[in-house]
């Protein structure tokens, strides 16, 4: 068996999620939570360090697949060919044991009812047995995924196999190698705060009896918990409701 | 239960048997992709059986199998486009707008006794639809005269043709997008009216030539400036490589996170601000590039400049200082900048489209041309002229079935204006606003001695469709629109989505999906918006629903209805087979572009071969990256400005005698970016604060200032009505600061209400820290979803927006409004 795997570059990762896009229609899989490939963007920080955390994480057809050995009805099994780790849809009973284990939350249901099937990413292994390659990898707007005999992908790009985010890799080693994303450089000199002093002001065309644009310093650099959307990364989203809003934006 | 190997073995049959059964006995089918993204042309592989589309895949023609593309590739590959032209997250989707519940099947008539905008239509044949198209059009003529049928927007080239053979109707002129971009071409480099023999460069030049990247306002992550994302794709390997990359850019965007160093937030509308203060500090420090200048640059406009920065003349030097407080960004870091720009050669600063979106947005492009014009940017390898990014020049594109008519309709306003041209003419009627007036503010470009417009019929659509450009959500003003729409006497409108933008027409006529149900070459001509190009073919891959038609044929057969058939296609003969006539007319096109690039040293697929494969990749014959203006520099061609060098000034701003005066260009049609009369305009670059900015007074009513910014998802409003899209990928939301947020009681996913002067709103909050406060966005092209109290739920921005501008420019994305948070119900349909 030669175990094939995924190599992702998070610096390259922009979340247009054309992964996740083209998977869900080259399977006919309709609008919902049934996203084998989920592309994750939350903010971290507040002005005036924001950054923005993104991610794409599919299923890594793991070397220790933590899903097999949680399955009670052993619905669950790894293919010789590419190492791919299926499900038996008719052997799944839904008891979402799987779910549990799995650290990388790829396991989707299409709602939360009891007894509702297992599903994930298949590594496109009906492409693979065509000779294409992963839909979400071809279609990848930066390029940041590639796909391959993880030994070869290991020796083109390194063996490190998880990222800040994601589980450790000794867990359930994942058939995938990582890049993390790029530090950021102050080329040139620039103070948050008093960029907040200056955009506070309106400025010298405004007439003097004009409000400022805002009155609460602490209410835009420390808000209350609660108030923000997406300010935390959701791995595995407990209802179908988190995980939607969890791996949708607003751009 | 067992695990033996033997009930693995057959789980596995089981299940990739499955999966294979989706994909069987399906022909491979590749197709150009239209869409007004204005992107190098990416190549869709669509599977079909049974006549229905069962996938679209990436573009294979290149590096098949190849995941990471540049892993595989040299420097010579990524000049010569030797990739996958890989779509845009829409591009995946394209086929899941055939079918959609609002699709329109069949001529549409407006119920007798029903009003506009109550959406009752019922189903007509072609023959009535046309006909009764035809005769309201005779019948206006006839009782109003020639300029009384007009439409929304720029005229589609079918109607610019239409119009211009039976001589009647008007035309709107001008670009939403690059008309501020397009002035100052011409202004400063003597780029007339809509040529695009000039553009910048392309984005392998950028990759690899440029040592500092400048992105201003430019979202490559988020906008199509493609292929797909392409652009980002080589910005990205360009910072991989090293070269340092700076964002400034009102929000922390994509762009900002993953394909730059650093940000610098902004405020919006005040870019110029920071860019004059730079241009102070590279001529008061002698930074500026002196022998590029002395060869280049026009010394009177180098010099008026100058003194313009350095306060010489209003005693306003437009110091770092003076900058900070207009535009948010500390002057240390100003000079910071500056200093790391004028150092850094070549620099590729890029301006994108938002920036000069608002009004006083002719001094953005012209001061971002004039600084990489001073720094010696200007034509070089690397550099940049912030306007339109280029391609080496291809033959010209698919003309609608013949030469555009030299002789055409009077420009009579600006497109966006197409509201107010009917709205304020009641009030030159009735006396209260003078000729001239009305004329300044609609843009009129028409020669003075012509009557005013009478309009009686709006008519348009056919181009961009799937919601894209309806009447009212891609303009100014919805509500505007609409009141506009409800004084013209007839309204036919083309389109293939139905939409509540559209309850204004009388007539409704079903187009074709200009992608997947009609047949075309696509890509000639001007480049697309990304400095990518490559030639298409379009072949159709399923039948319309229903009795949908091809825009061109729907013009043709109002044309043969006005007597003009035989002109206005030369190809498809009345009675005969429109689609053999069509072969004709693309034949015709294929072997004319063909010649010329063969001329070029292309190696040309014959039709056949080319209508299979779908694709010529015209970069092939590049030999080193695309930058423009090589005539001018490497050659001493002089540049067709008065002095023959970059225009800092503009002779024909600063010379009051022009004011009034048409110019034309060599084809003897108005240049209409080239302002009669332009107002306070500077013929300079200067600061003028925008029309209705955060310090505008109307700020105690409407205290947070709405930009519009480009969504991912969409283009503009098409692809608005699928769900794989919207609700699975994205919220159409306010984006709010949190300060603002929580002042108004709101959080993240809460409804709020917004409102204006101009109109009313419903959407949830998007509650970020990656906008400031004082500031919202709402993505451009949300649908237009009024209940009965004209409350938009859609929540297009454009029902905020006003119709005020400037002189030329394009109009403004942005405007003052209030939120509250939004409680009760939407009220029953």
């Amino acid at each position: 068996m030669t175990q094939y795997g995924f190599f992702f570059d998070q610096s390259r990762c922009t979340g247009c999620r054309a992964c996740s896009i083209s998977c869900k229609e080259w399977y006919d899989i309709a609008p919902g939570p049934l996203k084998y490939m989920r592309v994750y963007q939350w903010e971290q920080g507040t002005f005036p360090n924001v950054r923005l955390g993104l991610l794409a994480v599919n299923c890594y057809h793991c070397d220790k697949p933590a899903c097999i050995d949680a399955c009670p009805h052993q619905a669950i099994f790894k293919e010789e060919k590419y190492g791919a780790v299926l499900i038996d849809e008719d052997r799944c009973q839904g008891e979402r044991e799987c779910w549990e284990a799995c650290p990388y939350g790829a396991i989707v249901y299409a709602s939360d009812q009891k007894g509702e099937k297992a599903h994930k990413c298949t590594m496109c292994v009906d492409r693979l047995e065509a000779k294409e390659i992963p839909i979400c990898v071809h279609s990848c707007s930066l390029r940041a995924l590639d796909f391959g005999p993880i030994d070869e992908l290991r020796k083109k790009y390194g063996d490190c196999n998880t990222l800040e985010e994601l589980p450790d890799g000794s867990l359930t080693r994942p058939s995938a190698v990582f890049k993390p994303r790029d530090e950021k450089k102050q080329l040139v000199p620039w103070n948050g705060q008093k960029v907040l002093e200056l955009w506070q002001q309106r400025g010298p065309f405004a007439s003097a009896d004009l409000p400022p644009t805002f009155n609460d310093k602490e209410a835009v650099v420390n808000p209350p918990s609660g108030v923000r959307g997406r300010d935390r990364l959701v791995l595995k989203a407990k209802t179908v409701e988190e995980l939607m809003t969890a791996t949708r934006d607003d751009e | 239960m067992p695990t033996g190997q033997s009930s693995t073995i057959n789980s596995r049959e089981a299940v990739v048997g499955k999966l294979k059964a989706l994909h069987v006995d399906e022909e491979i089918v590749y197709s150009g992709c239209v869409i007004n993204c204005g992107a190098g042309h990416c190549v869709h592989k669509i599977r079909r059986k049974n006549g229905k589309i069962t996938a679209i895949e990436p573009d294979d023609h290149y590096n098949r199998g190849v995941g990471r593309e540049d892993v595989v590739l040299n420097d010579t590959d990524l000049m010569k486009n030797h990739l996958q032209t890989r779509g845009c997250p829409m591009a995946w989707v394209f086929h899941k707008l055939i079918e959609t519940p609002d699709r329109i099947l069949y001529p549409l008539k407006r119920v007798e006794g029903s009003k506009r905008m109550e959406g009752k239509y019922e189903r007509i044949s072609w023959d009535e639809a046309l006909d009764l198209v035809a005769k309201k059009m005779e019948e206006a003529v006839d009782n109003y005269g020639p300029y009384s049928i007009t439409t929304a927007y720029q005229p589609s080239p079918h109607l610019e043709r239409l119009f211009a053979l039976w001589g009647a109707g008007i035309e709107g002129w001008g670009w939403c997008s690059k008309d501020p971009g397009r002035l100052a071409g011409h202004l400063m480099g003597g780029v007339p009216g809509w040529s695009y023999n000039e553009s910048s460069n392309d984005t392998a030049d950028v990759l690899l030539n440029s040592k500092l990247i400048v992105l201003w306002g430019f979202e490559p992550t988020i906008n199509h400036f493609g292929p797909g994302h392409q652009v980002a794709y080589y910005l990205k390997m360009a910072r991989e490589r090293g070269t340092p990359v700076i964002c400034i850019e009102p929000r922390y965007t994509v762009a900002a996170e993953v394909l730059a160093d650093q940000w610098i937030p902004i405020k919006p509308g005040t870019d110029a601000a920071m860019m004059l203060a730079i241009g102070f500090l590279l001529m008061s420090k002698n930074l500026y590039d002196r022998e590029y200048v002395q060869k280049y640059v026009d010394p009177r406009g180098f010099e008026e400049w100058r003194s313009y920065l350095l306060g010489e003349k209003d005693g306003i030097p437009k110091t770092p200082e003076w900058a900070e407080k207009i535009c948010g960004v500390p002057a240390e870091t100003i000079r910071g900048f500056t200093d790391l720009y004028a150092r850094t050669k070549p620099t590729w600063l890029w301006l994108g489209w938002g920036p000069p979106r608002k009004s006083r947005g002719e001094n953005v492009v012209r001061a971002a041309c004039a600084l990489q014009a001073i720094t010696g940017n200007w034509g070089v390898a690397g550099g940049s002229v912030p306007i339109d990014m280029g391609t080496r020049p291809k033959p010209a594109r698919m003309l609608p079935y013949g030469e555009i008519p030299k002789v055409r309709v009077p420009k009579m306003y600006r497109s966006h204006m197409w509201a107010q041209m009917v709205l304020l003419k009641e009030k030159v009627d009735s006396g209260e606003m003078s000729a001239d007036e009305y004329k300044a503010i609609i843009g009129w470009r028409a020669p003075n001695d012509l009557p005013l417009p009478t309009p009686k019929i709006l008519m348009g659509g056919g181009t961009w469709l799937h919601n894209t450009r309806t009447v009212i959500n891609a303009a100014d003003s919805t509500n505007d629109h609409i009141k506009a729409a409800h004084k013209m006497d007839f309204i036919i409108w083309m389109h293939s989505h139905m939409s509540p933008a559209l309850w204004i027409s009388d007539v409704i006529l079903p187009c074709n999906d200009q992608s997947l149900e009609d047949r075309r070459i696509w890509g000639g001509g001007t480049p697309g918006y990304g400095g990518f190009v490559n030639i298409t073919y379009v072949p159709g891959v399923v039948e319309p629903p229903g009795e949908a038609k091809p825009a061109h044929w729907i013009h043709t057969e109002i044309a043969r209805r006005l007597g003009i058939g035989e002109v206005y296609n030369t190809y498809c003969e009345e009675g005969g087979n429109w689609w053999e006539g069509w072969e004709k007319y693309l034949r015709n096109e294929f072997d004319r572009m063909a010649e010329e690039l063969v001329e070029q040293g292309a190696k040309m697929p014959t039709w056949e071969e080319f209508k299979k494969d779908g694709l010529i990749n015209v970069q092939e014959l590049n030999e080193e990256p695309f930058h423009s203006y090589r005539s001018f520099i490497d050659q001493g061609k002089p540049l067709r400005t008065k002095t023959g060098k970059i225009e800092l000034y503009s002779y024909v701003i600063g010379d009051e005698s022009q004011r009034g005066q048409f110019h034309l260009d060599d084809d003897g049609r108005i240049i209409d970016n080239l302002p009669n009369d332009w107002r306070d305009l500077p013929p300079i670059p200067a600061y003028q604060p925008m029309y209705r900015g955060m310090e505008h007074d109307d700020v105690k009513r409407f205290p947070l200032f709405l930009l519009s910014a480009y969504p991912r998802y969409r283009n503009h409003t098409t692809f608005w009505n699928v769900p794989l899209l919207r609700g699975d990928c994205y919220r159409h939301a306010v984006w709010m600061n949190p300060a603002d947020a929580q002042a108004r009681g709101v959080k993240d996913g809460d409804l709020v209400r917004i409102h204006n002067n101009k109109g009313v709103g419903v959407i949830p909050a998007y509650v970020t820290s990656r906008i400031l406060p004082g500031m919202i966005v709402i993505h451009h092209g949300g649908n237009y979803e009024p209940d009965k109290e004209g409350v938009d739920w859609g929540c297009t921005p454009n029902i905020f927006f006003s119709d005020n501008e400037s002189p030329v420019t394009a109009p403004r994305v942005s405007n003052l409004v209030q939120i509250e948070k939004f409680t009760g119900a939407r009220p029953e349909a």
